[in-house]
């Protein structure tokens, strides 16, 4: 109730259509739970609307937030029903984030993965990004109830996409409005000169690996443990190494170093807390095998 | 020189040397040829003595834990220039322990300087040249000391981390007789720690910037006639986790192609292969005693110092 509560400018069409999203997304996810706690699954939309509205005050945000996930989790629900139940402008939000399929709805446009649905969705309204962002953040708080093969894969999707798409918007600065992050993400596209979604991810990539393209990311996020990683940079490995966590976080193949002065550390990620400190310094994807 | 005992001929050596270019995994002692083997002890960074344990406290293990009695015959393996050792025996005579002293190594300079070490004193030595890995060492080991009727191994400084660990333990064991005793002074690492990992690799790796002992390092190789200039030289960690053991290695990288003949053969060094020259090991305390004992060891005592440990095992009987 914080959420209708804290909604004392809402019009009384919002309103209603808040509280048909509350009962709507409660009985979507009605007997799920959470596989950290064992809460009841809705808590997880609930605090991502409440997250969003307490930062945009942004209606239709808060609305596609709560129901983010039913067309995922329940089989009965299809995205036809979020258009037609919320209205288009909430219904192109939640599409964005559906991964069931990799087309809009009452679209034919297929893209090759989500994150391109993702994207395109992002380019048109930068919510998508910022429902998205936020899911990422309350899912991180849940990390560790994950299989360890598992959360390096999320943390290492992270790290590659959320962390530099947060970074661009400014997501955590607390005056950044909507508009302001639309502004923000308009200013990075034409600075590097993009002008369609199907090049973002490779700038999204290289802010934090090198060398990394579509066709490594997706080998990388499928055998994510058993990846060898690099850092370059001693003064990197030595912040990491710095970290409480690094010696049971990872594995140390390595060290090496040459009279010309270069330095590299290989290891692999055993589960994912080390990648959730921000990752500090670059890392270089090395090799890897299944 | 002449030697008590040849265990390996020059050919056997040229042969292994050989072989090990092929691989690009030099034997270490072949650093030491030509020369080299006083300029390990001149040029290379030795930690300072009182990090390392003392003559005092070897001899304290030997005289309470092994030389109760009767005529005790101490074997160093890697003998080095044997100063310690000479120290040792002293202060075991001065305890009236009677004892003899066998020394090993395989390269013939290290024993030239342990002649040396000996001359003038009121010790015989006895000098083997041989490979402790070799497969003849085991028998002739024990026919040269067949007379003795107690023997204490020892393996001080860097003769431990020169080897293979399965292989060195595994040779340990079959070369012990049960009940016999064996003294390893490895250099140690305060911890398993990544954190830890990085403050010796850092410590190691300023060595890289030492010309004088990446000449030593490099000197098997600049015998014949590979020029320093056609590589960099490079160090590399690796853990050893069944035996507790960092392992730095350190290798040439060739940078400019070369072609060279030896012994009849012609060999083909291309970038970016690395010729591994020298390994360091240092071990953590409780992973190697561990270690040591599920060979079938005792361990018997250890001594902690800052950079070097002493443990003591003993063969189990059966």
């Amino acid at each position: 109730m914080l959420l209708i509560n804290a909604c004392a400018t809402c019009s009384p069409e919002e309103n209603a259509l808040l509280k048909k999203a509350l009962s709507f997304g409660d009985a979507a996810h009605s007997g799920q739970v959470r596989k950290a706690s064992g809460q009841p699954y809705f808590i997880h939309p609930l605090d991502v609307a409440i997250r969003l509205y307490n930062k945009y005050h942004d209606i239709p945000l808060a609305i596609a937030a709560l129901l983010h996930d039913t067309v995922e989790d329940n089989e009965e629900i299809e995205m036809i029903d979020i258009y037609r139940e919320f209205g288009d402008e909430v219904g192109f939000l939640v599409d964005s984030v559906t991964k069931n399929h990799l087309h809009y709805h009452n679209s034919n446009k297929k893209f090759s993965n989500k994150d391109q649905k993702l994207f395109f969705g992002g380019m048109k309204d930068i919510r998508c990004f910022l429902l998205k962002i936020a899911d990422r953040e309350n899912n991180l708080l849940t990390l560790s109830a994950l299989k360890n093969k598992k959360q390096i894969r999320i943390s290492f999707e992270t790290q590659a996409i959320y962390a530099p798409l947060l970074k661009i918007l400014r997501y955590d600065d607390k005056n950044t409005t909507i508009h302001d992050s639309t502004g923000f993400f308009q200013a990075y596209l034409q600075e590097h000169n993009i002008t369609i979604h199907d090049h973002v991810d490779q700038i999204l990539f290289r802010q934090t690996f090198e060398d990394f393209n579509r066709s490594i990311f997706d080998q990388a996020y499928t055998c994510s443990e058993n990846i060898v990683w690099e850092v370059h940079n001693l003064a990197n490995y030595e912040q990491l190494c710095h970290s409480k966590q690094f010696d049971s976080s990872v594995t140390v193949l390595g060290l090496y170093a040459t009279a010309g002065g270069i330095f590299i550390a290989r290891f692999k990620f055993l589960c994912a807390d080390i990648m959730q400190e921000g990752g500090k310094g670059r890392m270089r994807l090395s090799s890897f095998s299944t | 020189m002449s030697y008590s005992h040849i265990l390996s001929s020059d050919t056997d050596l040229e042969l292994e040397f050989l072989r090990g270019l092929k691989e690009r995994k030099i034997d270490q002692k072949f650093m030491y040829f030509g020369g080299n083997a006083s300029d390990f002890y001149t040029k290379w960074p030795h930690p300072k003595t009182e990090l390392n344990p003392s003559a005092e406290e070897m001899a304290e293990v030997l005289s309470t834990y092994v030389a109760r009695s009767g005529k005790l015959l101490i074997i160093s393996v890697g003998c080095g220039n044997s100063q310690r050792e000479l120290a040792v025996l002293q202060l075991l005579r001065a305890q009236d322990i009677d004892v003899e002293y066998l020394a090993i190594d395989s390269s013939k300079e290290m024993l030239a300087l342990t002649e040396q070490t000996f001359k003038g004193t009121e010790y015989v030595v006895q000098t083997v040249l041989a490979d402790f890995m070799g497969h003849r060492f085991i028998q002739e080991i024990n026919h040269i000391t067949k007379h003795h009727e107690k023997r204490a191994f020892m393996l001080l400084g860097g003769t431990l981390g020169n080897l293979s660990q399965t292989a060195a333990i595994d040779s340990l064991y079959n070369i012990l007789s049960p009940g016999e005793h064996v003294l390893i002074e490895p250099p140690i690492r305060p911890s398993l720690k990544h954190e830890d990992d990085l403050k010796i690799f850092k410590r190691y790796a300023s060595a890289l910037e030492m010309i004088d002992l990446n000449h030593v390092v490099f000197s098997a190789l600049e015998k014949i006639g590979i020029p320093y200039d056609s590589g960099e030289m490079t160090i590399q960690t690796e853990r050893e986790v069944s035996s507790g053991v960092l392992r730095i290695g350190y290798s040439f990288k060739i940078i400019k192609p070369i072609r060279l003949s030896y012994r009849g053969e012609v060999l083909h060094l291309l970038p970016p292969e690395h010729i591994q020259l020298y390994n360091v090991r240092l071990f953590f305390p409780d992973t190697f005693i561990e270690f040591v004992e599920n060979h079938e060891f005792t361990h018997v005592h250890s001594l902690l110092k800052m950079k070097r440990g002493l443990f003591t095992f003993k063969k189990n009987t059966t």
